[in-house]
């Protein structure tokens, strides 16, 4: 096991130099880079200073040359500093990362814990109206843009009742303090996560409904029932357990979500995280945030599939790494 | 089963619409204004960079939030003209030794200012920003440095004696004096001007080879295996043949130039800056400008013993360390930025009295969001999208009131002289524009015509201009036909070529200008020409534009704070996408810089203006109205300034918001 995961880790390094080039080439391929943008529209800028500039943010050199230094400097822990917010790569990234988190964080484990009851449900009752419910409203999530749905949302809660917040994070008016700021903040995140949640949970659940009706028709489950054991038996310890295998595969490849899941969702409520921060410096072209981000969300990757595949492990004995 | 699922729909739907059209009415008690005085402004902005520096500031939002922190020397009245704020500024000409004009401003800043950490202001607080500024470092907006200010050169620079730094490198390296020798080193290490790609066989750009077009040009390359060698031979080839088309003196300019940067600091200090007393400075320009009085004092007070403790020339990093713990002589003091809120309090010791609202925040909210967030009371003041749907809702609303005020900048159709040489068919074009109906339908009243390329909101913006081109196509047709087009088998054709325009657009599903160009394209095709639309992402559009590779292009500028436009249409400018290049035009540009009177500068203007017009390389569309929307429900109305303009808005501006006060 030991040795397997060294050796995933020296695989993970590789790839991470690779996927390193390829976003390289790609930031800087795309057309308008940030100083161009920056002073687009200002009649006063002169071509020294723009030339000026790229010599500063390092835009004049060629893309090989430039990726080069940009690795020298990664290597020893520098990401450089990102042009739109004049600080330091890590610390944007430690800036926003709270908020993201904490939205897709508590999202993904609301929909785990909705998606794997309702789903087991939804298949020992197959082609029951419970059934249909639930897969009904799963589609319908699926299917729901989440901008309109954000917008209903906010209709009805927000407007109407007036019992939640349109959008941000915190009452501009307030200035709460310890508890009452975190229940403020808390408020705030209602409405993003039941829009997260609701759109996201579909795939999931239905995930967890194929793969419960395939182990559901399975031998052993027959020869369970055939034993006598009581039907809590048969589901709790002999399908469900059968039914995590795949499961925790795609729950190990929902982690990057953690980190860039959002970006929709952050920009319809106004909250401030590394998704819509991401977002602009795409649009921007802040080459050193998108490289530092990306890269961090590579890495999330493929720690994300390392640890499914551990967990792999974990949960089916059958599975041994050598 | 299904009659279930229908009606559950049916009344989730009956609750949505119901709740909606209740909404504008119903969120009045989560605003907090229930009779009891406010203490808290908040203002919905656009999203925040966190730079609160004007100095190194990477957007207009930012400013936003710096502008009420720092006080300026001066700033801009309701009609865009400079005024007193915490300081004073005086032009005088004087006559340099040799007899050329100069120009000397005093700065004066009023005595007993304080910072909002009790520290008293002096004049070394200004004049630590013109070094900032100034550094050759610096990266920031500010266009400072390449003021004519005496000693700025050699500042920027880092060389004692700029001119005859300069001189020595034109004597050396000038097309006339450079030594073969340093021709060849020049082509080979820019690879000939970035045209040698480094490869073999490779590509000249024509399709032909490397070695192929140094036989054309009567080289033998047959042998060569290396690119390094053929790289050798190009360069030889271009020394003997083409030398007139490259410039080795601007590389050796910046090269040696740069190379004295590296070597430590040689000069400390702009010899045009100088410290009178306390209080005042003075600023000596080599030259008259009329952006000098601007460039000198509608500036931000920065305090020197806050940002500069650590500032040493050629580094600005503990500077920059601050962007996002501002400290100046505002109205307001920066409290603190997290949770997408900016919250500041009333600074005690500003200059003009403590302003009356004792908190004032900034919250970052979706452009989408802004009308519901003043409805609802959450917000007091902000600025939507100007549209005719969202002027009715407030018009609707008690509660609201706005202000549309100019946006300083204007949209257009941009030609390229380049691409299109032939003026007659430029203003062939031209005549093909029909800008009423499409402003109109898409703006109303919330967008004028406009008629010269320039903003209205400046002063020399000439009002009573005429239309230039009126829509005609029969005159479109005269042109074209005056350009030597003819009919042909139902095709406009020259020397057997079509006539075919490439325009590009950005975003055009949703652009005000898209509709004259439908109809341009229509009027062109039965004329028997063709006008390709190319709908282009915003930084694809721009990039192309810079890049020359459209006939046409709609665009705007934004921001236009004085009527300089060489940059756009000199043939210097490094935003002269058109690259109509008129020594004329120049002269006149270079005539309005030094013309102070604004009589007499507003008819230089108006006649440069009618020049870029006949040059047929830029149509004006629409000057567009911005909205700001006050919320009377929180704010006490009467409070609020007088007359706001585009310069004086209070979102953008600080000007007389300590007197505003809340319910």
């Amino acid at each position: 096991m030991k040795q397997y995961i060294l050796k995933r880790i020296g695989i993970s390094v590789l790839v991470l130099l690779g996927v390193s080039m390829l976003l390289y080439g790609i930031c800087r391929m795309v057309p308008g880079d940030y100083v161009a943008n920056m002073t687009a529209g200002n009649q006063n800028i002169t071509p020294e200073m723009e030339q000026r500039m790229r010599e500063v943010y390092g835009l004049d050199k060629g893309v090989v040359e430039g990726y080069v230094s940009w690795l020298k400097d990664a290597l020893r822990g520098d990401f450089g500093t990102s042009f739109i917010y004049q600080e330091s790569v890590v610390s944007v990234i430690a800036k926003y990362i709270g908020p993201t988190v904490s939205l897709a964080g508590i999202s993904m484990l609301l929909e785990i814990l909705l998606a794997i009851p309702l789903g087991i449900i939804a298949a020992r009752k197959q082609y029951s109206r419970t059934d249909y419910t639930i897969v009904a409203i799963a589609i319908i999530g699926i299917s729901l843009p989440s901008f309109f749905f954000a917008a209903v949302l906010k209709r009805v809660f927000a407007i109407g009742l007036g019992v939640l917040p349109v959008s941000g994070m915190v009452t501009a008016r307030a200035d709460y303090v310890g508890f009452a700021h975190f229940l403020d903040l808390g408020k705030h995140f209602v409405l993003p996560i039941i829009v997260f949640v609701v759109t996201g949970v579909g795939g999931l659940l239905r995930y967890v409904r194929t793969n419960m009706l395939e182990v559901l028709s399975a031998d052993y489950v027959r020869t369970a029932r055939a034993k006598g054991l009581p039907e809590r038996k048969v589901i709790g310890k002999h399908a469900f357990r059968n039914t995590l295998i795949p499961v925790v595969t795609m729950v190990g490849g929902m982690i990057p979500n953690l980190f860039s899941g959002a970006v929709i969702t952050e920009g319809l409520f106004g909250l401030e995280g590394l998704g819509n921060v991401a977002l602009q410096a795409v649009y921007q072209g802040d080459i050193p945030y998108l490289m530092g981000f990306n890269m961090f969300i590579a890495l999330m990757t493929l720690v994300g599939t390392l640890v499914s595949d551990i967990l792999y492990a974990v949960v089916d004995p059958r599975v041994r790494y050598n | 089963m299904r009659k279930r699922l229908a009606l559950l729909l049916a009344t989730a739907m009956v609750v949505c619409s119901m709740t909606g059209c209740g909404g504008s009415s119903g969120g009045a008690e989560n605003g907090g204004g229930s009779g009891s005085s406010i203490d808290t402004m908040v203002l919905g902005v656009n999203k925040l960079n966190g730079v609160f520096n004007q100095m190194f500031s990477t957007s207009a939002f930012d400013d936003q939030i710096s502008d009420k922190i720092f006080s300026n020397v001066c700033q801009l009245d309701k009609d865009g003209k400079l005024v007193d704020n915490a300081g004073h500024v005086e032009t005088e000409e004087i006559k340099a030794e040799d007899g050329h004009e100069q120009v000397k401003y005093t700065v004066s800043i009023k005595k007993d200012m304080k910072f909002s950490d009790g520290e008293p202001v002096t004049i070394d607080d200004v004049i630590f920003y013109y070094y900032v500024c100034a550094d050759p470092t610096y990266d920031g907006n500010s266009t400072l440095s390449q003021a004519d200010i005496v000693g700025m050169k050699e500042y920027y620079y880092d060389t004692k004696d700029y001119k005859k730094l300069v001189k020595e490198i034109e004597d050396k390296y000038s097309p006339e004096n450079i030594s073969e020798e340093d021709f060849i080193k020049y082509l080979i290490d820019t690879k000939c001007a970035d045209w040698f790609d480094d490869t073999l066989p490779g590509d000249v750009g024509d399709g032909r080879s490397w070695a192929e077009y140094l036989k054309d040009e009567g080289y033998d390359a047959s042998s060569i295996k290396k690119p390094e060698e053929m790289l050798e031979l190009l360069a030889k080839c271009e020394y003997e043949k083409y030398a007139e088309n490259y410039d080795p003196l601007s590389y050796y300019k910046q090269k040696v130039i740069k190379k004295n940067l590296g070597k430590g600091t040689k000069v400390e200090k702009i010899a045009g800056i100088e410290k009178v007393d306390d209080y005042t400075c003075t600023v000596l320009f080599d030259s008259v400008s009329i952006k000098g009085d601007r460039e000198v004092s509608w500036i931000p007070i920065t305090p020197v013993h806050y940002y500069g403790k650590d500032f040493k020339k050629g580094d600005l990093s503990s500077i920059k360390a601050l962007n996002g713990k501002p400290l100046g002589s505002g109205p307001f003091t920066f409290k603190k930025y997290d949770n997408n809120l900016v919250s500041l309090d009333a600074n005690p010791y500003y200059f003009e009295g403590e302003p009356k609202i004792a908190h004032l925040k900034f919250q970052v909210v979706n452009d989408e969001d802004k009308l519901d967030l003043l409805a609802a009371g959450d917000v007091d003041i902000t600025d939507p999208s100007a549209s005719l749907e969202i002027v009715e809702q407030i018009k609707d609303d008690d509660n609201l009131t706005d202000s549309l005020v100019d946006n300083p900048g204007y949209g257009y159709i941009g030609l390229s002289a380049e691409r299109i040489p032939d003026k007659n068919v430029r203003k062939g074009l031209m005549h093909l524009m029909n800008r009423a109906p499409a402003v109109q339908s898409y703006y109303g009243e919330l967008a004028e015509v406009i008629e010269r390329p320039m903003t209205p909101t400046l002063a020399e913006y000439p009002k009573d201009a005429k239309e230039y081109y009126g829509y005609d196509k029969e005159k479109a047709k005269e042109y074209f036909e005056k350009a030597g087009y003819k009919k042909v088998d139902g095709k406009l054709v020259k020397d057997g070529k079509q006539l075919k325009i490439t325009v590009g657009i950005g975003e055009a599903s949703s652009h005000p200008s898209t509709p004259i160009l439908t109809q341009m394209a229509n009027d062109l095709k039965s004329l028997g020409g063709e006008l390709a639309v190319n709908d282009l992402e915003p930084n694809v559009l721009f990039n192309k534009v810079q890049g020359g590779e459209l006939d046409m292009w709609v665009q705007a500028w934004g921001n236009s704070t004085d009527c300089d436009l060489t940059q756009i249409y000199g043939s210097k400018g490094g935003s002269n996408y058109s690259k109509y290049y008129d020594s004329k035009i120049d002269d006149i540009q270079a005539e309005i810089l030094k013309t102070l009177d604004l009589k007499e500068r507003s008819k230089l203007v108006a006649k440069e203006l009618d020049m870029i017009m006949d040059a047929a390389i830029c149509m004006p569309v629409y000057q567009r109205k911005n909205l700001e929307v006050y919320n009377a429900m929180n704010i006490n109305i009467d409070t609020l300034p007088k007359n706001i303009t585009t310069y004086t808005n209070i979102l953008q501006y600080s000007t007389d918001i300590e007197k505003v006060e809340m319910n």
